[in-house]
């Protein structure tokens, strides 16, 4: 701390500054204020006391202005009766004037409750006005929707009566399918007769090509079935007696004409057909004995089925396969289910026709000489 | 460093007895008023502490000057509120000290072009804080004052309001503090007034030319070389040979300024 003459000379200056200024009236200023307060409450109650005084001074002399005795007494009962009843009567008009008040204050409360009331049965009606909207929206709704429902039923109704015609329809056709196919499979029966037919005369037509058997073929054409064979055996036996007959003249021809038996031949003379059969040549051709069906065997160790039921056109119903050489020779057993090749690797095999598969097979080396 | 707590602490305890009179013509009433007796600390300024005695005295004057802004004279010398009271009574009393000192209370006629006006306390307040901010650039060039919460601020004001010292000189001290590595403040915030209440506002270093400390008689030689003065602060004549530095963390009033009578 720093120090020195000025230092204790400011310390003394100050504190006999304060000494002066500061404690010589501390006491007597707070005395003072103290002093003052009091006596300003003092003159307060005073003044509350000069007028309680007055007002008590103002009733006395009103009192004792009044006369004595006994009428004085009563007259002093009924001022104080009168006075009694003043306040009474200043009390009452107080009362009145809160209860006024009070009915004011009620009366605007229940304005303002009648005001609430008033907005609320606007908010109720303007309420029941929506409800009311609302409720027909939904009657018209709910009317929309049995109708919607109604033409929902119908078109049920109209999809299943379309169904079940279309299961009447569906089964008619198929009737009508079978029907068809029955009719096909007819067709086809009166057409292959047909064809047949038609083979049957072709043949005859071939047969009576041959200028000596003409008669015969056209008697055989005149006559029908095997009542034709009849004819025509009697027709030959006679020929055979007239040819005897005039064979009288010349003794070779007789012989001849003896050793001949009278079948008409003809020789082919016009391609009915045409078609390579085979790669190589073809060694073997047959009739089935049934059907309308050619076998052929060929060099190329096949065997070939040809359906020529159709008149020029021939067509490939299956080839027999097997044979490890040249098929030679081919032929149907009786019944034309199967068929027999005969091969240049010593064996003959037998397929069946209906589905063309080797059978059997028969090695010709066991039956030859080593 | 303010840190002889013994000095400041009488200086803080400095207490004025004032006798507060009614100015004649504005008493309304049949009955004089009673002068109004008060002691009020040295280091406050007017406004902080006339509240009760404005009371007193509205009851006695006419209504249509109730409203009016009150002031006061002392010997028909209006008196600036914005200067500490103590400092007040020193540059008008200095040389002829008058215990009580008796003031008249005026409502009416505001020397306007003498006085500043107060409509209330934060003008008192603000007036306060803004001379606290020049005496810091003075001397730590704002940092201290601009460092601090507002929260510092208010206590620093309100210590002073309600007389409170260790509420003060909490704040206070760091402003009293010689910042960074200079030994003492940068200028010393003073202001030196004559007789007439004219004010002298220089920029006076702590130090002489030669770095050492300067001191109170070589101040004088500086401001006043053809005749020898005395300088008067806080009731008090300064003794010469009192450092300047210490004089300022010491003796400035609480707006952290030396304010200076001339005798």
């Amino acid at each position: 701390m720093e120090g020195g003459e000025w230092r204790n000379n400011i310390i003394n200056q100050l504190r006999g500054r304060n000494k002066r200024e500061t404690f010589a009236f501390q006491d007597i200023f707070t005395f003072q204020s103290r002093l003052f307060d009091n006596v300003n409450t003092l003159k307060n109650e005073n003044l509350q006391l000069t007028l309680v005084n007055e007002r008590i001074r103002f009733s006395n002399t009103e009192s004792v202005s009044s006369g004595g005795g006994a009428v004085n007494e009563k007259i002093q009962a009924l001022e104080q009766k009168i006075l009694s009843q003043q306040e009474e009567l200043t009390s009452l008009h107080r009362r009145r004037g809160e209860s006024s008040q009070q009915i004011i204050n009620l009366n605007a409360k229940v304005h303002d409750l009648e005001k609430n009331l008033q907005a609320k049965d606007i908010i109720i009606s303007e309420n029941t006005a929506l409800i009311a909207s609302l409720r027909a929206e939904i009657q018209m709704y709910e009317n929309n929707m049995t109708e919607l429902q109604g033409l929902n039923q119908v078109l049920r109704d109209e999809h299943q009566a379309l169904q079940i015609a279309f299961a009447a329809i569906e089964d008619k056709l198929r009737k009508a399918q079978d029907e068809n196919r029955s009719l096909v499979e007819r067709l086809i029966k009166y057409k292959a007769k047909d064809a047949d037919k038609m083979n049957e005369e072709n043949e005859h037509f071939l047969k009576s090509s041959n200028p000596t058997a003409f008669l015969i073929n056209t008697f055989g054409r005149v006559s029908f079935g095997k009542k034709s064979d009849k004819v025509k055996k009697e027709l030959e036996e006679a020929a055979r007696e007239g040819g005897s007959r005039s064979s009288g003249s010349g003794g070779s021809d007789d012989k001849i004409m003896d050793s001949l038996p009278y079948y008409a031949t003809s020789l082919p003379n016009k391609v009915a057909l045409r078609f390579d059969a085979h790669d190589g040549e073809v060694n073997a051709v047959k009739w089935s004995p049934t059907d309308r069906i050619v076998a052929t065997g060929g060099a190329d160790r096949k065997v070939k089925l040809w359906d020529v039921s159709k008149l020029g056109t021939s067509e490939n119903r299956g080839t027999l396969v097997g044979s490890n050489a040249g098929v030679m020779s081919v032929d149907f057993d009786s019944t034309g289910a199967f068929i027999v090749g005969a091969s240049n690797d010593f064996a003959s095999r037998v397929w069946t026709v209906g589905d063309q598969r080797l059978r059997q097979r028969s090695s010709s080396e066991t039956l030859l000489p080593p | 460093m303010a840190n002889d707590r013994e000095v400041l602490r009488e200086i803080w305890d400095g207490k004025l007895p004032v006798c507060f009179q009614l100015d004649q013509e504005e008493i309304m009433e049949i009955q004089q008023p009673d002068p109004f007796y008060v002691m009020v600390p040295r280091l406050s300024y007017f406004p902080l502490v006339i509240d009760k005695m404005k009371r007193h005295f509205l009851r006695y004057i006419s209504q249509e000057n109730a409203d009016n802004e009150m002031w006061m004279d002392y010997n028909g010398q209006p008196l600036k509120w914005h200067y500490p009271i103590g400092f007040l009574y020193d540059l008008y009393c200095g040389n002829d000290p008058q215990t009580p000192w008796t003031l008249t209370v005026h409502f009416s006629k505001f020397p306007g072009n003498i006085l500043l006006h107060c409509p209330n306390k934060d003008v008192v307040e603000a007036h306060y804080m803004s001379t606290v901010k020049e005496a810091d650039v003075l001397k730590h060039r704002g940092q201290i004052m601009s460092a601090m919460q507002k929260k510092d601020h208010n206590q620093l004001w309100l210590g002073l309001q309600n007389d409170k010292f260790d509420q003060f000189w909490a704040i206070n001290r760091r402003l009293m503090e010689s910042h960074g590595d200079n030994d003492g403040f940068k200028h010393i915030p003073i202001r030196i007034y004559a007789e007439d209440g004219t004010c002298t506002q220089r920029l006076i270093s702590p130090k002489n030319i030669d770095g050492s400390r300067k001191i109170i008689q070589q101040l004088i030689t500086e401001l006043y070389p053809e005749k020898p003065v005395k300088l008067r602060t806080h009731g008090i004549t300064i003794p010469l040979d009192t450092p300047l530095q210490w004089l300022s963390e010491h003796l400035s009033y609480p707006d952290n300024f030396l304010h200076i009578c001339v005798c």
